[in-house]
């Protein structure tokens, strides 16, 4: 177990001074957050009476949630495993659970201040949510994360390595195109996202800040996103065991 | 009856290989090696590309499975030995995390041990004392291999595996990482180690083996290899001599002439010598004895690929 927790705090390390991640996690959906909301200062989103600010503070802060789990899991775990590190780790007495275990901890910590991050400048745009509200919205997108780790990890593992770079950015900015942390989505758009993880990360965060009933099935959804991509995880690890 | 090798006792092999097989597809890497290495010995384990060293070796660190047969370490299967600690190993292909340094990896990988050595005494057996903040992105790569190296010793196993440590390292830093890896052996850990330098073997190994075309050719030895190749080397200076005149000697298998210097490989070195100087031939800087183990090393591997070519001849009858 020590052995699992060096890992991990290595790993959260690694990410921590990594300037592509720290950007694609914090700076670009910040200044993306920062471009939105000030344009659309003391508007509502049509036909609601949610604030635009408050919408894209919960968008942006899971969109740069979806870079630090997606993107960085998928890459590093492909390129650990050409460079082979990944079978260095399994010439310890490490289990083999480690690597992976350490891997979605430590995304579990390197996404918090994506979240953080756009929070604390949310109230210069005129983000207007009490501290309930921060914890339980923030609290769903962390959770929600998990789902995007574990898609990280299949892809890490099953995607051939020269594909993983662009299949990860198709997915990364479909997703969030789609899921409506660009803009508010209706329609057909509405319709697609509403079977993607991206969707429900941010509706349901959005549902906890403006007090509307949690949709279940979508927690539902997200539920079986997470487990289905665990589950492709878990499979792909296995077939490359030997690899 | 004994069990006494099953709960790996001292007396049982540091690793036993029993008819073990592995195919990929069609292509046949291992075929039925049985093999015993006894504990605290530095064995080298030769054999020319492809003939399926990196396959065993990957077997009995349990990156692979057997297709048939066991392998067996201090009596344990191969990953139960690696995580009760017993062995450690570098790879050619085990890659470091390039964005951390070596003193961050090794306080890694001595977590991921049982009963690790201390980082400081890990960075000065491995001779990387002066590399410890340096990412290891940074590095060279017989710099590399040094820290793979300490990544191997770092969590003071019995068995230490080495595939081809040697590899893109130069002169200098040959015999240092030569002195590192005797000093281990002479803890009475069990080093074995695949490579293609074999000044190397002859230098470090108590214990030989060579395989080839995933069979056991020969286990011994330096001095049993050597012999086992069954020619003598009879070398001297004689100016005037002819090609012709000493092909004319008997048990003559292969002949050198470079000026007046003559190299002569023989299967009887006292008949070739005696008939030589019968010949009314006074020879100078006289020198006879075993080949070096890179001939002998040569004769065998040849000797058994044209075994392989009668074999082939009888199959096409």
């Amino acid at each position: 177990m020590t052995g699992v927790i060096a890992l991990g705090r290595l790993e959260i390390r690694r990410a921590l001074r990594n300037r592509r991640i720290m950007f694609f996690t914090i700076l670009y959906p910040v200044l993306l957050f920062l471009l939105s909301a000030s344009s659309t200062k003391g508007q509502y989103v049509t036909g609601t009476h949610i604030l635009y600010a408050n919408y894209f503070l919960v968008a942006y802060s899971s969109f740069g949630v979806i870079a630090a789990s997606l993107n960085n899991n998928a890459m590093r775990i492909s390129q650990e495993r050409k460079e082979g590190w990944i079978r260095q780790l399994r010439l310890t007495a490490a289990p083999s659970y480690g690597y992976v275990t350490s891997k979605v901890a430590a995304s579990l910590v390197v996404v918090i201040p994506a979240i953080a991050v756009t929070y604390l400048v949310g109230p210069s745009q005129g983000v207007d949510l009490n501290v309930s509200q921060f914890f339980f919205s923030g609290l769903v997108i962390w959770l929600g994360s998990l789902a995007f780790t574990a898609m990280g990890v299949a892809i890490g593992y099953g995607v051939p390595q020269d594909a993983v770079q662009p299949v990860t950015l198709i997915i990364y900015v479909a997703g969030s195109f789609l899921g409506g942390q660009f803009f508010a989505v209706s329609g057909t758009l509405a319709t697609i996202g509403k079977c993607l993880p991206t969707y429900w990360v941010r509706e349901i965060a959005l549902q906890v800040i403006t007090k509307t009933p949690v949709s279940w099935n979508g927690v539902a959804i997200l539920a079986a996103w997470v487990v289905g991509c665990a589950a492709l995880a878990a499979f792909m690890y296995q077939k490359r065991a030997e690899d | 009856m004994s069990n006494e090798r099953l709960v790996g006792g001292p007396g049982a092999p540091a690793i036993s290989f029993e008819r073990v097989s592995k195919n990929y597809g069609q292509v046949q890497a291992v075929r039925e090696l049985s093999l015993q290495l006894p504990q605290g010995r530095a064995i080298a384990f030769l054999g020319p590309n492809g003939a399926g060293k990196s396959t065993s070796i990957e077997m009995l660190l349990g990156l692979k499975h057997a297709s048939a047969g066991t392998v067996r370490v201090f009596g344990k299967t191969p990953r139960q030995a690696m995580t009760s600690g017993n062995v450690g190993a570098m790879l050619q292909s085990g890659g470091l995390p390039a964005d951390v340094t070596v003193r961050e990896l090794l306080t890694l990988m001595t977590k991921l041990h049982p009963k690790p050595l201390g980082v400081d005494e890990v960075l000065q057996r491995a001779n990387i004392a002066d590399l410890a903040e340096r990412k290891a992105g940074k590095l060279s790569g017989g710099q590399t291999q040094r820290v793979r190296f300490a990544v191997a010793i770092c969590g003071d196993s019995d068995l230490i595996v080495l595939d081809e440590p040697t590899t893109g390292m130069d002169v200098e830093n040959r015999q240092i990482f030569w002195n590192s890896m005797k000093s281990e052996a002479e803890r009475g850990k069990t080093v074995l180690f695949a490579t293609h330098y074999l000044e190397e073997v002859d230098q470090i190994a108590d214990q030989v083996v060579v395989i080839s075309k995933g069979r056991l050719l020969a286990n011994g030895s330096v001095a049993e290899i050597k012999a086992m190749a069954g020619f003598q080397r009879l070398a001297f200076r004689l100016p005037g001599v002819t090609r012709e005149q000493l092909l004319m000697l008997p048990n003559v298998v292969s002949l050198d002439i470079v000026h007046d210097r003559v190299q002569i490989q023989t299967s009887d070195s006292d008949e070739t010598f005696y008939a030589l100087l019968d010949q009314g031939h006074r020879p100078q800087d006289l020198e006879i004895g075993a080949l070096g183990l890179e001939q002998a090393f040569i004769a065998i591997t040849e000797a058994d690929n044209g075994q392989d070519d009668e074999r082939e001849l009888e199959d096409a009858r």
